[in-house]
């Protein structure tokens, strides 16, 4: 319905004809509330960041980790500027805001190896990304190791030739078995290659079974029931790995290299008779050293020296001297007949101790204290004076060199759920556990951490080398 | 601006192009370790083409101060363009931030762009709702910023008329000193016609009308009226009330109007403020991100 005044003819009569030059409130008002945030969106940014201190803190995505937190001076690490708008140019997707050498003035990462082919693949800025939240700016995602870890042919020099490792994507789906576990070509397995002789079985299972039979075990046998395997496997102070098991803290109680003098010995008189046999029996109850042949020989043959020339015994019948010492060094000068008595009885403790395995009625006896019992002789080497060697021992400290690892964090398990001792009876059993046993745990369905990072270091820390220490507190917190 | 069939190649563009933008963040998100973020090239395309966009959208301001040259296209297409690119913007803005909020700045900003975004929805909503509602209840609509030059024309016309039928206007009160002055004062048509048109009909004509006027209610105002058209004495002057009711009536569509058309516009007083905030704060994120 048209207006019963206004009309096509008459409009003049009722518009002024510029009407649209001159708004109404409302548009009015929206000119005004524009202007306004205009100036304060302007004022306020201005403001911001020459008034207020750390201002820069207002326009960063995200916190810098908590150890970089220090760093006030953006121009500390982002040393050149607009580098982020050289992104947007081709070929240019590879460019990082952060040089390295920005980061080399706290740090040395060492390389991960010397044949990583793609400079850009160790910038330090392509795996540890900033301004993500105040997380651990070494705790990389597992893509930045599978870009080159899921085809290294393509990513080392040299290709294929002399590669070592199998490609990787994922620790759930394709991680080899570790290599102490894996079978070579041949179909062998690998084994300890450790020269000692040992049997888990026997000392977790069977020494179990033994029960009270033996007093002299009964307390370290209790020790070992109640503590485990942790009676001889000590973590150390970091909770982390495994002290190396010693033979005075962990083996002496049950296995002492004991020497006695047997015999009668008598002295002048009743007196004497008594001093006599207290220091046997106190010869007696000390074991011969754990060390190697030529100084547990020289240890017991000085101890035996003393024992006669505190108590001279009468003389044996004629022996060699080729194996005295200088007679004319140290205190006071043996007799012969002394000399052939400590030789006479240091064969026999020799004989003991370096050779009981051929000793009739002793092989396989549960208080064997020879050394052979736990260490391989050097088969047709003999040392000076004719003493036997036995080879290094060779156990590793660390088993899986490439990764780190930390009991303390396990520490709910029970030891053999990972480590198969209890059915290990030699030494060249592997009881480091296989792949399969971490990835029980380790994996998304469970939810504890599989990440790369959660076991292997990138950096070859033996290569890390000393920064340049020229940073004062002030200096670092940018004052 | 009436969302219908016609702007089909608008939502269907919108669709697919959010569609691409979405899948192909979340297969570059996969790829990246650590996920992409705006920084990487890939965020920066993102967040390039999302602000292109948005000043795009924003561009629609200046389109409407520039005479309509061809080669700009039409209003219309800039509209339509308005309103669906600057929701695809949002889609690469999200692909840029990859769905993180960032930092203050960055926070600020995607609560101004939600501010923009709602308001910008709203507007659509109202504007699809409003104008058929005014169309229906107001025949006679005026261009909105005469309606205040149109009560005073009215209101003067009016005066004519009441002048015309009551005489010249004395703005003094009637003496009204015994009851037989106050029996004549209420037989006199004219004087209550007078009196009716200073009290009701003229502040009726004001800038700014009551809604509680008897005025405002087509039942109470037509009442109003038959009841003086029957006072004897107004015999002659029934032509005249007429025509003072037809101007109430034409005040009271202009009210209702001016309501709609409140509704109508009001979502810009936050609409394009929030604009212009995004534009100043965009500007420095771009400067700060790009420097750093």
């Amino acid at each position: 319905m048209p207006s019963a005044f206004r009309n096509q003819k008459n409009l003049k009569e009722w518009l002024e004809l510029d009407y649209y030059q001159r708004p109404r409130g409302l548009r009015r008002w929206r000119n005004r509330l524009t202007l306004l945030l205009l100036v304060l969106c302007v004022v306020g940014v201005a403001g911001a960041i020459f008034l207020l201190p750390r201002s820069a803190r207002l326009v960063q995505a995200g916190p810098v980790t908590s150890a970089h937190s220090i760093v006030h001076d953006c121009e500390r690490c982002h040393q050149e500027a607009f580098l982020t708008a050289k992104k947007l140019l081709p070929g240019n997707a590879g460019v990082r805001v952060v040089p390295d050498e920005a980061c080399i003035q706290c740090h040395d990462g060492p390389a991960h190896n010397q044949v990583q082919d793609n400079p850009e693949e160790v910038r330090c800025a392509t795996c540890h990304r900033e301004h993500r939240g105040r997380s651990v700016l070494a705790r990389v995602p597992d893509g930045d190791c599978t870009a080159c870890h899921a085809d290294l042919k393509g990513h080392r020099k040299g290709g294929r030739e002399g590669l070592a490792f199998k490609d990787v994507h994922a620790f759930n789906d394709d991680h080899p078995e570790f290599r102490l576990r894996r079978t070579n070509p041949d179909g062998q397995k690998a084994s300890d290659e450790a020269k000692i002789l040992f049997n888990h079985e026997h000392h977790l299972v069977e020494l179990k079974k033994l029960g009270d039979r033996f007093e002299r075990l009964a307390e370290p046998l209790k020790k070992l029931r109640e503590q485990g395997c942790v009676r001889c496997h000590e973590p150390d102070a970091a909770g982390r790995y495994m002290r190396p098991v010693n033979y005075e803290a962990h083996c002496a109680e049950c296995h002492p290299l004991s020497v006695q003098l047997a015999g009668e010995f008598r002295g002048e008189g009743p007196r004497e008779d008594q001093q006599i046999k207290q220091a046997v029996e106190e010869f007696n109850r000390k074991p011969a050293p754990h060390k190697e042949p030529r100084v547990v020989r020289a240890e017991l043959r000085e101890r035996l020296l003393s024992f006669v020339q505190r108590f001279p015994v009468v003389p044996d019948e004629d022996a060699p001297m080729d194996r005295l010492v200088d007679e004319g060094v140290f205190g006071k000068r043996p007799t012969r007949e002394q000399w052939k008595w400590v030789k006479r009885k240091l064969d026999s403790f020799e004989g003991v101790l370096f050779a009981a395995d051929k000793l009739e009625g002793v092989q396989g006896q549960l208080l064997n204290h020879s050394c052979n019992h736990c260490h391989i002789e050097k088969k047709g080497e003999r040392g000076g004076a004719g003493l036997p060697v036995f080879e290094k021992t060779n156990i590793p400290d660390r088993w899986l060199t490439h990764a780190r690892f930390s009991h303390q964090h396990h520490r709910m398990l029970n030891c053999t759920e990972c480590h198969d001792a209890p059915v290990s009876s030699k030494t060249a059993d592997i009881l480091m556990p296989s792949v399969g046993s971490c990835q029980k745990c380790h994996n998304p369905d469970v939810g504890v951490r599989n990440d790369c990072v959660e076991c292997h270091n990138y950096h070859d820390r033996r290569h890390t080398r000393e920064i340049h220490k020229n940073f004062t507190i002030d200096k670092a917190l940018s004052k | 601006m009436l969302i219908d069939a016609k702007q089909k190649k608008w939502f269907a563009a919108f669709v697919l192009l959010s569609a691409a933008a979405l899948a192909g963040w979340w297969y570059i998100n996969r790829t990246i370790p650590g996920g992409l973020r705006g920084g990487d090239t890939v965020g920066l395309w993102f967040g390039s083409l999302g602000s292109v966009l948005m000043i795009y959208a924003g561009l629609l301001a200046a389109h409407r101060k520039v005479p309509s040259w061809w080669w700009l296209g039409a209003r219309k297409t800039w509209l339509r363009g308005h309103v669906w690119m600057g929701l695809l913007s949002v889609v690469l803005i999200l692909c840029h931030s990859s769905f993180h909020w960032g930092g203050p700045l960055e926070k600020t900003l995607w609560w101004v762009l939600i501010g923009v975004i709602v308001t910008g929805i709203l507007g659509v909503i109202l504007q699809n709702i409003l104008p058929r509602l005014l169309t229906s209840r107001v025949p006679t609509e005026a261009p909105y910023e005469q309606i205040p030059h149109l009560c005073r024309e009215m209101r003067r016309k009016a005066d004519a008329i009441i002048d015309e039928v009551c005489g010249a206007y004395d703005p003094s009160p009637p003496i009204l000193e015994n009851t037989i002055a106050v029996v004549q004062y209420a037989s006199n048509a004219k004087a209550q016609l007078r009196d009716f048109y200073e009290n009701e009909v003229r502040p009726f004509f004001d800038a700014k009308v009551s809604r509680r006027s008897p005025l405002f209610n087509p039942l109470q105002a037509e009442a109003r009226f038959t009841k003086l058209r029957r006072l004897p004495g107004l015999d002659d002057a029934t032509h005249q009330v007429d025509d003072l009711a037809r101007y109430c009536e034409e005040r009271r569509l202009m009210a209702e109007q001016e309501r709609i058309h409140f509704w109508l516009h009001a979502w810009l007083l936050v609409h394009i403020p929030l604009s212009v905030a995004l534009l100043v704060l965009g500007v420095t994120h771009v400067v700060t991100a790009l420097r750093y």
